[in-house]
């Protein structure tokens, strides 16, 4: 069966580990530095925090990794080369894919065709020319990803919308995860649910990255995400306030972060790693 | 650690249909159902059971080819996510050109005055289809301003090219060999419409084609993050959507061997009637042609059995308000048990 | 932001400057035109007739307007001709009052409507310019000449023939185009009863509306053909209810069984008559009924120039001719008069 997949695989790209290494990216909108000479790595496998308050620019450093924005200066590496992302398809094609808070999932489509969305995997020969679809080839593969990352839904073929909220961000990261075979970024993936479900989302973010997935997760909710990062990066006024892996780190010393009350050097590296 | 979200209520072995196409299916199961009563009913009030002899049988066909075309139109594109209500003076436009041009050929014989007439009304419809799309993907107008405004437009151009009124001596060739003409006892309109129906579904269900529309009028966001070239394939919708306003003028020009400029008021409304009546949302993302057919059928079953059961002419505006309401609130009653509704749009 | 405020103050000065200078060439043409000032030889100068039809793109009303346009040259007038493209008395209302406003030596009015022209109408009457009314006439009376086919008696030689293509017995089907118009009405409110005294085993339906749609008009007569298998003969009122029933006709093959009769020789009739598939039409004379009421204004005119005293208003109306037309006579020299043209030539 043909896919229509344009991804790399792994192999072709050198592969040291790291899903991205942005160095030094500075993006000025008028007279706001919404991002100043931030340099932040993500690895394959890990789970990385990113935590900030409102304007600290999370939003703008998650648009600067998948190429909805360009930075003004400052490189983003992957796999060793210097890339320029000029859109989320070519972040996607190194292998970065995005799940906004909104999902971006078509509502009335079912699980597979929004798996499949733009990817479509189509019949063999003319009809498949003419763009017949093979659907039973897409079932087969969404049951296989979401089977990868331990997610039972009742069939693949209900429409998204009539799924819970758990369920259609387990969807989104799924579908993140079936075409990005480096990382994902992840804004406030926890944002709209109860407990439970912010607990099955969770185990789905490890999930993930134990599949060998570098997972970037912007949150709010600090006590939950800290519990499953490896490490945590917080942002203050564009720049690095704390770069470090989760080891003993609470909340507060997150907050503490977040509003400037450490005293630490964001310029200082040595003392954030 | 395993995710078994079970979904209460959630039917086993739903295999390989999707949640959308039983939701549909059932839509259109009532209106079907609804067509059959009152098949039933005309049949058994008319004299003689008239309403089903294969004369009036053959009388609704006829009566359903335009809409038909029309009606795949504007399901199309309010699957995804736009409007159109200038298919009606697309209609006229194409009639007229189409008319004109077969004029100019009628000595070279029938296959050049068919071949000329269907490519020049198709032409039409798909120039006016394109100026369409360019107003609203370049542009940036709203679908229903943009194609209101062409709706005079449009109307003023045909006025123009016709020099102000109906075209006058169309071959009587388009009427004879295919406006009255049967294949099988099946009106060759109807066949043509009908043909367009198929390929309509077909493309729908199983091309990506068809699946991208849908996906563009259920979430915009998540289809263009998805990476599709929404502005092309609005392009490629609208054309279309225009070659079949164009087929449906050639239909025209064929079944009364004329134009009618002054008319198709009403065409474009009763088109989005028909498609909404069978379940295609007017919010986007949702598109039964089954139930479009079942609601053209509808539309035709009344305006032609009001009559041959002789109810008045104002009574019959009456009926057909009534049943509009009782089609939409049945489809309402089925729906209320519904699950909760989620919107990424 | 800035640049949008600016350019919106741009464009609302724009704006003042552009109403500033309608209003102030408004007011300049009121005083050069006719009905104000003494002019030395207003007896010979041009006139400028303006002539409001109730849709410009009807070939009936553009043979009036080819007769206005020839009484116009032939005495010194010229002849401006607008009107709506849709049937609207609402539409026709503001044509005829905006054309007013540029103040016209005279006006030619063919009214959809009896009512709703008042004002307008007297207020051009009391500046001295005279309205005429052609086709229908004005309540109130308040036109200063009205020339109108006297619809009751034009419609009587119907009585004949269809007691003739009947055979006396059977049903009768009647396809009107609009309720409430009684430039449409008077076509078949008399001939009913008229109809039903001469032939007393003659069935005659009451009045189904098709809108100037040919697609309503086959659908409703192919419904009534249905209905009633001993249907004699069909009336339609108008050219494009015409056009359908003749399509309905020949679709369901049954030509040698319902004739077709009608009111108004548009070329679409025209050209079914001489098919032999409408056996007779009234045609009515638009050409002279417009030539005659242009004459008459301009002949006012004329004899009160640089007067702006009132037009008087009368109630009389006078009736053009009205021709029966058959096969048999539709291509004499006599019945020229009686058909309607789509260009003056």
């Amino acid at each position: 069966m043909s896919a229509s997949e344009t991804i790399p695989s792994s192999t072709d790209v050198a592969d040291d580990g790291y899903v991205f290494e942005a160095t030094d990216l500075v993006k000025t909108f008028g007279h706001v530095q919404a991002t100043r000479r931030v340099s932040i790595a993500l690895r394959k496998g890990e789970v990385l925090a990113l935590f900030g308050d409102n304007g600290a620019g999370k939003s703008t450093l998650t648009k600067l990794l998948c190429g909805v924005y360009s930075p003004d200066s400052g490189a983003i590496r992957v796999g060793g080369s210097e890339v320029v992302l000029r859109g989320t398809r070519d972040a996607e094609a190194h292998g970065i894919t995005v799940v906004h808070q909104d999902l971006a999932l078509a509502p009335d489509l079912s699980v597979l065709e929004n798996m499949y969305l733009g990817h479509e995997i189509t019949r063999r020969g003319v009809l498949g020319g003419l763009g017949f679809l093979d659907r039973s080839a897409m079932a087969e593969r969404t049951a296989a990803a979401l089977h990868k990352l331990s997610i039972r839904l009742p069939s693949v073929s209900v429409a998204v919308k009539d799924l819970s909220g758990g369920q259609r961000q387990a969807v989104a990261v799924a579908r993140a995860s079936l075409w990005a075979n480096a990382g994902i970024l992840m804004d406030e993936p926890t944002a709209a649910l109860g407990t439970i479900q912010s607990d099955i989302v969770c185990d789905l973010i490890r999930s993930t990255a134990a599949a060998g997935i570098g997972v970037m997760v912007i949150s709010h909710d600090i006590p939950r995400i800290l519990d499953i990062a490896d490490r945590v990066i917080v942002l203050r006024h564009g720049q690095i306030a704390l770069d470090r892996p989760t080891g003993s780190l609470n909340r507060s010393d997150v907050v503490a972060a977040m509003v400037g009350l450490t005293g630490t050097d964001p310029e200082n590296e040595e003392d954030n790693r | 650690m395993t995710l078994s979200i079970a979904r209460t209520g959630e039917l086993p072995g739903a295999k390989q249909r999707t949640r959308i196409q039983r939701f549909v299916g059932n839509n259109a199961f009532w209106l079907l159902l609804i067509d059959a009563v009152l098949v039933v009913l005309f049949t058994a009030v008319s004299i003689n059971h008239t309403f089903i002899s294969p004369a009036n049988i053959k009388n609704l066909m006829l009566d359903s080819g335009e809409g038909l075309l029309l009606g795949i139109a504007i399901a199309f594109l309010l699957g995804a996510g736009e409007f159109d209500i200038s298919l009606g003076s697309n209609l006229i436009l194409a009639s007229v050109v189409s008319g004109m041009l077969a004029q100019k050929v009628a000595s070279a014989g029938i296959g050049v005055v068919f071949a000329v007439s269907i490519a020049a009304a198709i032409v039409s419809g798909v120039v006016v289809g394109a100026v369409n799309a360019f107003i609203v993907t370049r542009l940036k107008v709203n679908s229903l301003i943009a194609t209101l405004a062409m709706l005079g437009v449009v109307s003023g151009v045909a006025y123009i090219v016709s020099g102000g009124t109906d075209v006058v001596g169309l071959p009587a060739t388009l009427q004879n060999d295919f406006g009255v003409a049967t294949l099988l006892g099946i009106p060759a309109p109807f066949l043509l419409a009908f043909l367009a129906w198929v390929i309509a579904a077909i493309v729908l269900r199983r091309t990506a084609f068809g699946l991208h529309l849908l996906a563009m009028g259920s979430s915009r966001a998540a289809a263009e993050r998805a990476g599709l070239d929404t502005r092309r394939k609005l392009l490629l919708l609208f054309m279309a959507a225009g070659a079949l306003a164009g087929m449906a003028g050639f239909i025209d020009i064929t079944r009364f061997g004329a134009t009618n400029i002054a008319g198709h008021t009403e065409d474009s409304l009763s088109a989005i009637t028909a498609a909404v009546i069978g379940g295609t949302m007017l919010e986007g993302g949702v598109v039964s042609m089954t139930g479009l057919l079942g609601g053209v059928v509808l539309a035709v079953i009344l305006a032609n059995g009001l009559v041959v059961i002789n109810v008045s002419a104002y009574y019959q505006l009456i009926v057909v308000g009534v049943i509009l309401v009782a089609a939409v609130s049945l489809d309402q009653l089925r729906q209320s048990g519904g699950g909760p509704r989620f919107r990424a749009r | 932001m800035l640049k949008m405020r600016i350019l919106s103050s741009y464009f609302i000065g724009g704006l003042a400057v552009l109403s500033v200078s309608a209003l102030l060439a408004g007011c300049s043409t009121g005083t050069s035109g006719g009905g104000g000032g003494v002019s030395t030889d207003a007896a010979t100068k041009t006139l400028r007739i303006v002539d409001i039809a109730a849709l410009i793109n009807d070939s009936f009303f553009i043979t009036g307007k080819c007769g206005a346009q020839a009484a116009a040259k032939a005495n010194n007038a010229t002849l401006e001709f607008e009107g709506p493209t849709g049937n609207s008395a609402t539409d026709e209302i503001k044509a005829f009052a905006a054309a007013a406003a540029t103040n016209p030596d005279a006006m030619l009015l063919a009214p959809f409507s009896n009512t709703g022209f008042s004002t307008t109408v007297s207020s051009l009457m009391g500046k001295g310019a005279p309205v005429w009314a052609t086709g229908q006439t004005l309540e109130p009376a308040d036109a200063y000449g009205t020339t109108i086919t006297d619809y009751f008696k034009a419609a009587e030689p119907l009585v004949q023939i269809i007691g003739q293509l009947s055979g006396g017995a059977g049903t009768v089907g009647l396809i009107a185009d609009t309720t409430g118009n009684t430039t449409d009405s008077d076509r078949y409110t008399q001939l009913v009863p008229a109809l039903e005294k001469a032939y007393p085993k003659l069935s005659v339906l009451s009045p189904q509306y098709a809108q100037n749609s040919t697609s309503t008009a086959a659908t409703i007569a192919a419904g009534l053909i249905q209905a009633h298998p001993d249907m004699k003969v069909v009336y339609a009122s108008s050219g494009p209810e015409a056009v359908g029933v003749a399509a309905a006709i020949k679709a369901a093959g049954v030509g040698s069984k319902v004739k077709l009769v009608s009111f108004d020789s548009s070329p679409d009739q025209i050209t079914l008559l001489k098919s032999g598939q409408l056996a007779a039409t009234v045609g009515q004379s638009p050409y002279e009924t417009s030539y005659i009421g242009t004459t008459q204004v301009i002949k006012y005119l004329r004899s009160h120039a640089g007067s702006t005293s009132a037009v008087p208003a009368t109630a009389t109306v006078t009736s053009t001719p009205t021709m029966l037309l058959t096969s048999g006579n539709v291509n004499s020299a006599a019945a020229k008069t009686y058909q309607y043209m789509t260009s003056c030539s």
